[in-house]
């Protein structure tokens, strides 16, 4: 399976796919009943959409069966998560992101909003907005500005549906001794009754969106990604919750989601984005995606918009009259750890 | 004093001869160690075989020397304008501040058209809200080296006033401020101070934060409070920086 992978193209072409997409999800399913004789049925369709027959061909006999089954469960709840049979086969055999049809994915953005619907009574929108033409995201930090207030953490955890109680936070502001950069020795749990603090700096940290993603290489599964925006993503119906990418990469900014969100019912943002913010599942490796469902609409991202005292610059690296561009030319700016290699499209400076 | 005329003939050596600064600092060191105030010229001398035969273009001056003559500078045929922006700046407009709770007492003139404009630095009197005046009487902002107005204008109080002792909109606030602090008005124009309304993208209408949208212009230092609260320890672990730090005896481990 491995030599059939493209060295770095995302897309694979369709000898690929029905070779690799059985193997990795539906290992389970292909040895049902039905599927023997929807083989005999029709010859040269595609192995994939066997399955899919087979599939509504074991559910309309087991469909009897199911009510029962459900029924008899209560104690763990409904089965299939409360979904209907037919949202949990079209989870199942749910394809990759980048591999989906327009068809596939507008019933992939139907069914998390059902899923949101029953999960926390909340009628969500999920869009797909593609990345926009001519523009790189750039973020740009006034580390001489950063009292860390922590109030871009606070908006990001409302903003993407973050969990309440869980440790899922993609901004973790660092404070260091003044005139030190050592990460090792930084707090990340500072609390002291008014900030700043005389001679702390403060240094909030998130997903820098590597053009050199060392994460995307780590994943087995190619579950995450780099836009053409430049921004890295998460296919969060396609992560297998490995870990792999949270040990590669060098910032701590991928989190893994250990429990189920719990999210109050009226602060859910209902405005969501397949990559974006919508509500993930337990057991999937999460990150900052600049707010994808905002930046691609226009909008800044939340952290800059809570940003009581400026320090956040957010904007379009391939526009030479932007924010952006005019810190990169006009200040003294650094990235972290850049003996890496990682090309990170988050700068820090000072003034 | 030695040494005080060493660095005057090393400002005066400085000038269009470009071997002189490299070699000056030593002069100046051989100067104040030993060398009498009499040996100066001869320092320098040893200095101009160092570098470069040939006649030089510049003479050292003695700062015994009464200054040269300047005379007053002709005034300037274009007169500097101060402008509200910069070449190469994208437009923008300021988040306007009169007519909404921002400015809640707005028009100024209510209560100050009856009272006396008085020019005079003075100490206020007035107790705070709510027992005295309906707005704070307090001005921290520059070291008491500023007073009422040198911002407000003293007769019309509806108005700003600009150093040039021109009338300015409270919504302009920005270029008020921008007349002493330049390299932030700058920045603010351009993006790189303060924030920016909803969009990122340029061409588009940018609107922008006044800088009284963060600052008071009154106390302009941005208060200290209390952060937001820190991320929650998953049940059953320490929070890895304090173990750590206090694994290797580190001050701030608790």
């Amino acid at each position: 399976m491995e030599n059939e992978r493209e060295p770095d193209g995302d897309v694979r072409g369709d000898a690929d796919r029905e070779a690799v997409v059985p193997e990795a999800k539906c290992r389970g399913c292909a040895s049902s009943d039905e599927v023997p004789a929807a083989r005999d049925a029709s010859v040269d369709t595609r192995r994939r959409n066997f399955l899919k027959l087979g599939a509504v061909a074991g559910a309309a006999t087991a469909s009897a069966g199911a009510t029962a089954l459900a029924a008899g469960t209560a104690s763990d709840g409904p089965a299939w998560g409360g979904a209907t049979l037919r949202d949990a086969m079209g989870s199942l055999f749910q394809d990759h992101y980048q591999r989906m049809s327009k068809d596939e994915i507008d019933a992939a953005l139907a069914r998390i909003e059902r899923r949101a619907k029953a999960k926390y009574g909340v009628d969500i929108t999920c869009g797909n907005l593609p990345p926009q033409k001519g523009v790189v995201f750039g973020y740009a930090l006034n580390v001489s500005k950063c009292k860390g207030y922590r109030d871009c953490v606070q908006a990001c955890i409302a903003e993407n549906n973050q969990g309440r109680d869980s440790q899922v936070q993609y901004i973790r502001v660092l404070q260091l001794d003044k005139g030190s950069m050592n990460l090792e020795k930084s707090e990340h749990y500072y609390d002291p009754a008014s900030i700043p603090v005389p001679g702390k700096l403060y240094l909030p940290v998130q997903c820098q969106q590597c053009d050199n993603p060392p994460c995307v290489k780590a994943c087995p599964v190619k579950a995450t990604w780099k836009e053409p925006d430049g921004v890295v993503v998460v296919d969060y119906d396609w992560c297998i919750g490995c870990r792999y990418c949270m040990t590669a990469c060098p910032y701590w900014a991928r989190h893994f989601n250990w429990t189920d969100p719990q999210i109050p019912k009226d602060e859910i943002n209902p405005d969501t984005h397949y990559l974006g913010n919508r509500p993930r599942p337990k057991g999937v490796v999460e990150k900052c995606h600049f707010c994808l469902q905002r930046t691609r609409a226009g909008r800044q991202p939340a952290c800059q918009e809570a940003c009581p005292t400026g320090a956040r610059v957010f904007g379009n690296l391939l526009d030479p009259n932007s924010a952006i561009r005019y810190v990169l030319a006009h200040k003294t700016v650094f990235r972290l750890k850049e003996e890496l290699g990682t090309e990170p499209k988050f700068w820090y400076y000072t003034d | 004093m030695i040494a005080a005329v060493g660095a005057g003939a090393w400002l005066a050596t400085a000038g269009p001869a470009a071997a002189a600064p490299a070699e000056s600092p030593a002069a100046i060191d051989a100067a104040a160690t030993s060398a009498p105030a009499a040996d100066v010229p001869a320092v320098e001398a040893s200095a101009a075989d160092a570098s470069a035969p040939g006649p030089r273009a510049w003479q050292l001056r003695d700062l015994r020397d009464p200054l040269p003559e300047v005379g007053v500078p002709p005034p300037p045929t274009t007169p500097e304008v101060f402008s509200p922006t910069f070449p190469g700046a994208q437009p923008y407009a300021t988040v306007p501040r009169i007519g909404t709770a921002a400015l809640p007492l707005h028009p100024c003139v209510m209560c100050h058209d009856l009272r006396k404009p008085d020019p005079t630095p003075r100490t206020f009197k007035v107790a705070p809200p709510p027992d005295g005046a309906p707005h704070a009487a307090r001005l921290r902002h520059g070291n008491g080296r500023m007073w009422c107005v040198d911002c407000h204008h003293l007769t019309d109080r509806q108005w700003l006033r600009t150093l040039d002792d021109k009338k300015l909109s409270f919504d302009d606030a920005p270029v008020q401020c921008g007349q002493c602090h330049s390299a932030r008005y700058r920045d603010w124009v351009f993006g790189a101070h303060g924030k920016r309304v909803e969009g990122y993208a340029t061409g588009v209408d940018r609107q922008l934060y006044s800088c009284v949208h963060c600052h008071d212009p009154h106390v302009p230092v941005l208060p200290e409070r209390k952060a937001s609260p820190p991320p929650p320890v998953r049940a059953g672990l320490q929070p890895m920086v304090r173990a750590h730090a206090a694994a290797q005896g580190h001050p701030d481990g608790k």
